[in-house]
């Protein structure tokens, strides 16, 4: 027996009965729990995330209301939040403004002179008292 | 059942709601060829078992992308192997301080406590005398002479040349038959 090619080769070891009946089965389940277990990791890791998301939009939320409140009822007017002024003369700038915004018409339009408002303003019959309203 | 080839069990594989069956089919197709593999290498059933799940996983998992490089069968006898190395080495780290063969030693008291080792005295000598061998003429020496596998595929599976394969083939039988002849089995 001290030659190789003498020896059988049979191997030395056994399974347990049955054991390759069910290993496909027990091999499946192991991937399954493997799966689901992945799927469980995912929240965790996500949750502090979600948290700061949700937080940010809970302020967002507050900060809106508040301002909203804080806003004087006349620069709020429906009258003339939706109001597009056209500029004679001036037929490229169309501007939508709202009450908050209005008083900077006047920066808007740099190269437009004060005669050319005082006239559109008469053409238009705005009173006085309506702009200072606005103002 | 189980008459499908590779190529055709892939295929059934690719469609999600098969996937399952088709590799119910795989497992049970290459279960025991490897199996073979890894216990050859660690020799305990229950450290056998735990690397064969192991090894399915990691196929499960890259069966998804696995082109036709190699054969399927060579890529799944490559991930068993590794697995099973990986599995040594992880024993040898836990027990700092053991030696390459204190580790063996140790595989060796297992498998004689082993309840499902069959063998004889001289088989348990031939046994004792390959986990003397290093680790890739003990691999080498295990695919060609139990498996008798064609070089050609080992040389796939540990991505070592043909030559060099049969260079360690030929130097671990001569160990062998060495460390026999001294035992006087």
């Amino acid at each position: 027996m001290k030659d190789l090619s003498n020896k059988k080769k049979d191997h030395p070891f056994k399974v347990p009965e049955d054991y390759f009946e069910n290993l496909a089965d027990r091999v499946q389940e192991r991937i399954n729990t493997e799966k689901s277990s992945k799927e469980n990791k995912i929240f965790p890791v996500l949750k502090p995330y979600l948290w700061m998301a949700a937080s940010i939009l809970g302020i967002v939320f507050i900060a809106k209301i508040i301002l909203t409140n804080a806003i004087p009822s006349e620069f709020r007017n429906p009258k003339i939040s939706q109001t597009t002024v056209s500029v004679k003369d001036t037929p490229n700038v169309v501007l939508n403004t709202d009450s908050a915004n209005s008083i900077w018409i006047m920066d808007a339009l740099p190269d437009t002179s004060s005669d050319e408002i005082i006239e559109y303003l008469s053409d238009y019959d705005i009173d006085s008292e309506t702009l200072l309203a606005n103002l | 059942m189980n008459n499908l080839s590779d190529k055709e069990i892939l295929q059934l594989f690719q469609d999600k709601k098969m996937q399952s069956k088709a590799f119910s089919m795989l497992v049970q197709k290459y279960q025991e060829r490897l199996y073979w593999q890894i216990r050859k290498i660690v020799l305990s059933h229950e450290d056998t078992d735990d690397i064969l799940q192991n090894t399915f996983v990691k196929v499960w998992k890259g069966l998804q992308n696995f082109r036709y490089d190699s054969q399927l069968f060579t890529w799944m006898f490559r991930i068993a192997t590794n697995e099973s190395l990986t599995f040594l080495k992880e024993k040898q780290r836990k027990h700092l301080g053991y030696s390459n063969g204190e580790v063996e030693e140790m595989l060796l008291a297992n498998l004689e406590s082993d309840e499902y080792f069959d063998g004889d005295k001289a088989q348990l000598e031939l046994q004792k005398a390959i986990l003397k061998l290093p680790e890739k003429q003990r691999l080498v020496f295990n695919m060609k002479y139990f498996d008798d596998l064609k070089y050609t595929e080992i040389s796939e599976i540990l991505d070592t040349s043909v030559g060099a394969l049969k260079a360690s083939y030929h130097h671990a039988t001569k160990k062998i038959e060495t460390l026999l002849k001294l035992n006087e089995v």
